[in-house]
């Protein structure tokens, strides 16, 4: 129900016109997760962000955010929701600290009186205090990136929206903000993360949902995310020529050896690969049958697909920008 | 069914506790008030407009003070009264101002309001502050509004301190021949600043609502002037004088029936309740506009 | 979605909160007055024991004589000469509306003020003594009136620049379109006129009484009897408590619409301050002083400065009533006087000479320079000049 989800979404639809930018979307967050968003360039996802956060209206169907309908109840969530959307946006000619008390005392709920306090807290926090009285317009884009960042941690929030956190960071700015959502899923908040950055989502988050052409293909914990792709066995043998024909007899579909000259028994090891569809056969059973047959059998492993495997079976194309 | 609002109301917030004083101060439109002015007020763009306008009776006074001919009935408006009376470079600014400069500078303000901060991406992170909408949309048209109001004052408060240096100051003559005293001509002045200012809000409104029309804060801007001149020369035209009343710009020089003697109040009059009219209606598109845009920049 | 159409609503009510305000307004102007009814003779009656002296009102004059419009000029732009520049600026009078304020206390204190846009052309009396003030040039004129000063309302002091709407019909007896130095004829001024004129000719009958400046009033309709005349009707609008004139409007023939119109729009029969009488002309202007000449024909008391056309002499007049004719002789018209540029544009070629044709009168100015005018179609005029 509505309490186990921070955000929840039923047929959510945006047609631009005649196009369709989000079609039928149908996203569970659970509270306290860490939620990947992930998804091509293109997808919906930022769409998508727009319409939890009200700044879009929906064409049809309903969400709900931390319980309440989004956005009738838009002056009651958001006070609760830290949001960065599709990158930083800042006043050029303020200073960082001026854009984050601007930012501050557009929210009617802020108090006014810890207001200096709790900028000062958020500028500490993603490490920009040094740079707070400089002019934005002087900022790097990783530095607006931990600025916009920081606009989202002003106050305490129940869920957190961040749009490409990383986007621009330098590999230690990337590992910060992978620390910075840990602490703040450590802390009981729901983070939701958009990205098309595999590595990052696979790294931080507990859930993830995929995004293809304005539909979601898939959503889940990471577990089961991977647990869908296929598994794949693989020996790593000198006798691969041998291997791949007792492979081929318990059924399986080996794949040409990845070293050496395809799978002819040369004397080097090689690695031979199979898809291992769920119902097959147990793996050590595969070793069993490979060892009687006398292949060398140097080494064996049982791969769950990788997050990267299923994104690309699912999205296709990858990372291109989906037409 | 999340969308149902009783399933919704009986899901408990997140266990994640509330902050303790996230209590909402209801009707504190004071905080994004202040904000707005100081954003505004701090850009340099606004400072270069307040300075140009003030620059205008300057030139003016340095001008006839350097010629020292002026023949009657040349010229703008009371331009030849200068030498005689310091006070009047104020109005004749304020002549030259009134159909061009002004609105000028009071479209590139109003049209800049929401486009700007639209174009800007600043926009979307108001909004889920959350700036709420309608009390956005107000603050603008009140930031816009208090530009005009600098904006004159700019006018003035130069025109008066450079007729004051350039010029002597005595005896004012009203347009109907009477004189007054400076200090009642100087409170007529002040009258006539109130005027104009109030002639800017319908003008204000109107960039308001086309600057919520688009993400491209530069186009908001020349729209709006564009308007202001479009209003100016459809109101030159005989032809349409069946429009003329209803042309916001129609009254804007009637503040010279402030400095008849007695006062005709009845253009003071005409023009606040048409520029109310404009704030209205205008204020009424921008709000219907704005609420239910989507905001994508 | 139902709630982004409401928050289209206050755009939607808005305009029509406005337009219903802004029609609201006259809505109640033209709410029908009840008044005891009065016969015409009644209600001239009125007119005639009227004992208004003091007033302070606001005057809105609008004609709409069928003209083309010409774009707002400044004073005197497009003419060089300034007999040129003076018919500009008196065409500017017969083609756009006017604003005049009036203040009355007494037979001998007057001060009239037309309003321009930034300026101001006042005509202040009081006892003999007479300025004229025009705040664009910043000139004043002074001249003391002879102790047999004329009666309030009929006359306003003639004054150099007058360029002698005495040569327009229906004013050949008594100014009535505004001068650019005496600037008003009231509702009054011009009631007088034309009552002090009725003959036969003109049928007078009463209209559904109306409400003017805020007060109610009888309406007094006059209407030609000979098809001969462009004049329709003339309202004049009664003041039922005092018998003051409050509005005189005139149609053309066949037009539905007012082609001149003078009314109050807004009065107040307590006397103005003392002080509204008394005028020193401010520092700085440049002062004339005026003789007066005698006063016999409003023609000749036309004092012949060069800033005034030259005005003809003798004019001789033919037909009755409304359709009176009025010509003057060969040579009359002096080139001058046609160098407005606005004139120009106002003038068609006809056979037989340059002809300015309006909704309510028509002028002829033939080759041989003699002009006719009357309130009465271009083929009479013709006929007129082809017949003397």
């Amino acid at each position: 129900m509505s309490g186990q989800f921070a955000i929840e979404t039923h047929t959510l639809t945006k047609q631009f016109g005649a196009q369709t930018a989000v079609n039928g979307l149908d996203l569970d967050v659970p509270t306290g997760a860490v939620f990947g968003f992930l998804g091509p360039n293109g997808s919906g996802k930022t769409t998508t962000i727009r319409m939890l956060l009200g700044l879009a209206a929906a064409s049809s169907g309903t969400a709900a955010v931390l319980g309440r309908p989004m956005p009738r109840e838009l002056d009651a969530v958001l006070p609760r929701v830290g949001a960065l959307v599709e990158g930083p946006a800042f006043y050029p000619f303020l200073s960082g600290r001026d854009n984050l008390l601007r930012l501050d005392s557009a929210d009617p709920h802020a108090p006014r009186a810890s207001r200096k306090a709790r900028v000062g807290q958020a500028l500490e926090r993603v490490g920009l205090s040094p740079a707070a009285s400089k002019k934005v317009k002087a900022y790097s884009l990783g530095m607006k990136q931990r600025l916009g960042l920081a606009n989202a941690l002003l106050r305490p929030r129940e869920l957190m929206v961040l749009d490409e956190p990383t986007n621009g960071l330098d590999p230690q700015g990337t590992r910060e903000v992978r620390n910075l959502i840990r602490s703040l899923a450590a802390g009981g908040t729901t983070v939701f993360v958009s990205s098309h950055l595999l590595a990052e989502v696979e790294q931080i988050c507990t859930h993830a949902a995929i995004m293809r052409a304005g539909s979601l293909v898939a959503q889940g914990t990471l577990a089961q995310l991977r647990g869908e792709g296929k598994r794949t066995a693989t020996v790593l043998t000198p006798d691969a020529g041998a291997a791949k024909s007792v492979l081929a007899r318990l059924g399986l579909v080996p794949d040409a050896g990845i070293d050496g000259e395809g799978v002819a028994d040369t004397g080097f090891d090689s690695t031979v690969t199979a898809a291992l569809p769920a119902d097959h056969l147990v793996p050590e059973a595969i070793v069993a049958a490979l060892v009687a047959d006398g292949v060398r059998v140097r080494g064996f492993s049982v791969d769950t697909g990788s997050l990267e495997d299923r994104f690309v079976a699912l999205t296709g194309e990858g990372f291109d920008v989906a037409q | 069914m999340p969308s149902d609002p009783q399933a919704a109301d009986s899901g408990s917030p997140a266990p994640t506790p509330t902050p303790a004083d996230s209590s909402p101060q209801r009707g504190t439109l004071w905080p994004l008030l202040a904000s707005e002015l100081s954003v505004l007020f701090r850009r340099r763009r606004t400072a270069a407009m307040l300075a140009t306008l003030a620059a205008v009776p300057v030139l003016i006074a340095v001008a006839v003070r350097l010629t020292r001919s002026t023949t009657p009935g040349r010229g703008p408006a009371f331009l030849d009264r200068i030498t005689e009376n310091g006070l009047f470079v104020v109005l004749t600014a304020l002549v030259l101002c009134t159909p061009l400069f002004l609105p000028l500078t009071v479209g590139v303000t109003s049209g800049d309001t929401v486009a700007g901060e639209a174009g800007q991406g600043t926009l979307r992170y108001l909004l889920v502050a959350p700036a709420g909408r309608f009390r956005l949309l107000l603050v603008k048209y009140v930031g816009a509004a208090v530009f005009a109001v600098a904006a004159t004052a700019s006018v003035i408060v130069a025109g008066t301190v450079a007729g004051l240096l350039l010029f002597p100051v005595g005896q004012v003559p009203l347009l109907s021949g009477d004189v007054v005293s400076p200090w009642v001509a100087e409170g007529r002045i002040l009258l006539v600043g109130a005027y104009v200012c109030v002639s800017l809000l319908g003008l204000s409104a109107i960039g308001l609502f086309i600057s919520t029309l688009t993400d491209v804060p530069v186009g908001a801007m020349a729209a709006t002037v564009a308007l202001a001149i479009a209003a100016q020369v459809l109101d030159a035209l005989p032809q349409l004088a069946w429009l003329h009343p209803w042309l916001f710009s129609h009254y804007w020089l009637g503040f010279a029936d402030l400095l008849r003697q007695p006062i005709e109040w009845g253009s003071f009059g005409s023009n606040a309740l048409l520029q109310l009219g404009y704030l209205a209606v205008f204020g009424a598109f921008a709000y219907g506009r704005f609420a239910t845009k989507d905001v994508l920049s | 979605m139902s709630s982004r159409w409401l928050r289209w609503m206050p755009a939607a009510a808005m305009p029509v909160v406005v337009a219903a305000v802004v029609l609201a307004g006259p809505l109640q102007a033209t709410a029908p007055v009840s008044l005891p009814a009065k016969t015409p003779e009644q209600v001239m009656a009125l007119v005639a024991g009227s004992k208004v002296q003091a007033l302070s009102g606001t005057v809105a004059e609008t004609v709409d004589l069928g003209l083309p419009q010409l774009p707002a000029m400044g004073a005197g732009a497009s003419s060089d000469s300034p007999s040129g520049a003076a018919m500009d600026q008196l065409l500017g009078l017969l083609t756009s509306p006017q604003t005049v304020r009036v203040y009355l206390d007494g037979a001998t204190n007057q001060r009239v003020q037309l309003m321009n846009t930034l300026a101001e052309q006042d005509v202040v009396r009081h006892g003999n003594s007479v300025w004229t003030y025009n705040s664009a040039t910043n000139t004043a004129t002074s001249l003391t009136l002879p102790t047999t000063a004329p009666a309030p309302y009929a006359t306003t002091p003639k004054l150099p620049g007058y360029v002698g709407p005495d040569t327009l019909p229906l004013a050949s007896k008594a100014p009535m379109v505004p001068t650019p130095d005496s600037p008003v004829a009231t509702p009054a001024q011009l009631a007088a006129t034309i009552l002090s004129n009725l003959d036969p000719s003109t049928d007078v009958s009463t209209g559904p009484s109306l409400s003017v400046a805020g007060r109610d009033a009888y309406q007094l309709l006059l209407t030609p009897r000979t098809s001969a005349t462009l004049v329709g009707e003339v309202r004049i609008a009664v003041d039922a408590a005092t018998g003051l004139p409050l509005s005189v409007s005139v149609q053309a023939k066949g037009s539905d619409g007012v082609a001149l119109s003078v009314a109050f729009t807004s009065i107040d029969l307590t006397a103005p301050p003392a002080s509204t009488f008394l005028f020193t002309p401010p520092p700085g202007a440049t002062v004339t002083q005026m003789a007066v000449p005698a006063r016999t024909s409003p023609l000749k008391t036309l004092p012949a400065t060069p800033a005034g056309p030259q005005l003809p002499a003798d004019p001789t007049t033919s037909g009755t009533g409304w359709a009176t004719i009025v010509a003057t002789p060969a040579g009359s018209v002096q080139a001058s006087l046609l160098d407005s540029a606005a004139l120009a544009q106002l003038l068609q070629d006809v056979p037989g000479g340059r002809v300015l044709e309006t909704s309510l009168f028509t002028a002829l100015v033939t080759t041989d320079g003699r002009l006719f005018v009357g309130a009465v179609p271009l083929a009479a005029l013709q006929a007129a000049a082809a017949s003397q």
